[in-house]
């Protein structure tokens, strides 16, 4: 569905993305984090066509993007993170004005105005003045009006910013509601835990460049193979303990109880076989799994890890 | 069909008491100077016994200038809000990734803008025409006066425009768009009457006063304002005059057709002004604009 290749971006001096390649694919709802300054709103104003990129391409269903600008905003909608609205214009009058940017007008682009407004909650509020709607409203109609020309690909930046807790779990579930329903959704936000609930898949940019991308259990899966193993054990803890001791590819042993943790400095091959011989061995394992991270400490580690190096 | 942004500017500024006020406030400004002024046009022919025509037609002259006064304060305070507001409101990146191009925008907002203009021009007629009481001014003399009142509405306009899309802020617009008016009026006479102040004083070599310098009043909407206004209630020649005064040698098609040659400059200029403004308003164009705020990660 999307895909960017080598994203260049400069400021002057100052060098926003060096070289960042992604891909979205079609259905997915992607997460997009990164700390401040990492270059998020810089990719998404280029591939909203805000902004113009350096060098590299941008790829919607395999058609380069940034040569074709009026093709990319009829297949791109866009919820900035920042709402703004006209004084004295209605919810369904705003509707229509954006839609009449898109060049729809009629009877039949009206039906659509309410169906969207059903869609995020908004039925019943077609005749409230927008600056009279809560914020959780506004961003919920501005999420309406990006579909007003039936695009094939979301962007929101930043969406949930600034929204109370109530707010952002209708937003959340609108949006799973919408990916349940085919749409392609690319979603930046600081609320990793949100995202980990919701994303399909994610990827993590910074210094302008992607440090990881896949779905959740991919990344947590490649990102915690430094993790210690953590294993419980049914009886016989001292052959257990025995047996671990042996291995010279475990290190840092703790017992507590039934519960063993040490690190494994082998291949996944190697800790498979661990596993197998202790079994062979009579011992009776109840659990064996790497310590498990949540995609808040995962997204601290990598981008530490490049700060240190 | 019709422009989203017009009509939105359209549906959205009928609704606010701004525009009657601003009508109303335009109007009742513009009548009563014009009734002070032939108030004072009729107690003098109280004095004289007689009907004194020069008075009646200065009525006229004063409450012309009045308006165009009025229009050039007001004009480049109402375009310059047009794209900075978008910008101030954070609608106008939802403008720009729709299917609207740079220009259509531009334009929507100026036709809005016009369209003001329009309802104060025609608005003031009532007023206007309180000189055909005792006539001396003829109807097609009236309208060329609203069609300059037009042009160089339209002139301010295009300027606020181009001052609105590079400033972030709509009062910043706002002073540059003052600030080049006040240049573009006084200023060029400022240099007319330097570059005269150094011949008189023998500061250069200046046989023919300022010479070609004087072309620099074409792009001045006041001088062919007044140029337009003095050949319809006087003998006098106001561009003559001028170049009596500061390039005595200077005559010719330009100096003869004055009026319509600056009136279409204005034009010129404006849509100049236009395509430059929907040029540097299109995001994919490598030029840092005040208002667009690049390094704004989060």
């Amino acid at each position: 569905m999307l895909r960017i290749e080598n994203l260049v971006k400069n400021y002057g001096k100052f060098r926003a993305l060096n070289g960042l390649s992604m891909e979205v694919g079609k259905g997915e709802l992607f997460g997009f984090i990164g700390p401040n300054g990492a270059g998020k709103t810089t990719t998404i104003k280029i591939m909203t066509g805000l902004l113009k990129a350096d060098s590299g391409h941008v790829y919607l269903d395999g058609r380069d993007a940034l040569k074709d600008v009026d093709n990319l905003k009829q297949k791109i909608g866009y919820v900035p993170d920042f709402f703004g609205v006209y004084d004295n214009l209605k919810a369904i009058e705003y509707m229509e004005f954006y839609a009449s940017t898109y060049g729809l007008v009629g009877k039949e682009v009206r039906k659509r105005c309410y169906e969207l407004m059903e869609l995020v909650g908004l039925e019943g509020r077609d005749d409230v003045y927008v600056d009279e709607l809560s914020r959780g409203m506004q961003q919920r109609l501005c999420l309406a009006r990006a579909m007003i020309h039936k695009p094939d690909l979301l962007i929101l930046d930043e969406p949930a910013s600034g929204l109370d807790p109530r707010s952002r779990f209708e937003m959340k579930t609108i949006l799973k509601e919408l990916c349940r329903k085919g749409s392609t959704i690319l979603i930046s936000s600081h609320i990793l835990s949100e995202l980990a609930e919701m994303c399909s898949s994610i990827g993590i940019i910074k210094k302008g460049e992607l440090l990881q991308q896949g779905s959740i259990e991919e990344i947590v899966s490649a990102v915690n193979t430094s993790n210690p193993i953590l294993m419980r054990v049914c009886d016989d803890q001292k052959k257990a303990l025995d047996f671990l001791r042996e291995n010279r590819m475990v290190q840092a042993l703790a017992i507590d109880g039934q519960e063993f943790q040490f690190t494994f400095t082998g291949s996944a091959q190697e800790e498979a076989d661990l596993l197998n011989q202790m079994v062979m061995q009579g011992i009776r394992v109840l659990s064996f799994a790497r310590k498990r991270d949540n995609l808040e400490t995962i997204f601290m580690q990598l981008t530490k890890e490049g700060e240190e190096g | 069909m019709s422009n989203p942004v017009y009509q939105n500017e359209v549906k959205m500024s009928v609704r606010t008491a701004r525009l009657a006020l601003l009508i109303m406030g335009f109007n009742g400004i513009l009548a009563v100077l014009s009734l002070l002024s032939l108030y004072g046009a009729v107690n003098r022919s109280r004095y004289f016994g007689s009907v004194q025509f020069a008075s009646v037609i200065q009525t006229y002259s004063t409450v012309v200038f009045i308006e165009f006064a009025m229009f050039m304060l007001l004009v480049p305070a109402i375009t310059a809000g047009s794209i900075s507001g978008e910008k101030e409101r954070k609608t106008l990146d939802l403008l720009l990734t729709s299917r609207m191009t740079p220009m259509s925008i531009v334009f929507g907002k100026l036709k809005a803008s016009l369209n003001l203009v329009i309802i104060l021009v025609v608005s003031s007629l009532p007023v206007l025409s309180l000189v055909f009481i005792f006539g001396g001014i003829r109807i097609r003399d009236l309208f060329l006066v609203l069609a300059a009142l037009l042009i160089s509405g339209f002139f301010a306009g295009s300027l606020g425009i181009l001052f609105s899309t590079v400033s972030r802020k709509t009062t910043t617009a706002t002073v540059f768009s003052y600030g080049s008016m006040i240049a573009l009026i006084f200023g060029s006479y400022g240099v007319m009457i330097l570059l005269q102040y150094l011949n008189t004083n023998n500061i250069g070599n200046f046989t023919n006063g300022i010479g070609k310098g004087i072309y620099l009043l074409i792009v001045n909407p006041a001088v062919s304002f007044i140029a337009l206004v003095y050949s319809q209630v006087s003998n006098e020649d106001y561009i003559a005059g001028l170049c009596s005064t500061y390039a005595p040698l200077e005559q010719g098609f330009i100096i003869d057709n004055w009026v319509l040659i600056s009136l279409l400059v204005q034009i010129l200029v404006s849509v100049l002004l236009l395509l430059l403004s929907s040029w540097l308003l299109n995001p994919l164009h490598a030029v840092s604009l005040p208002g667009r705020k690049h390094l704004e990660e989060h």
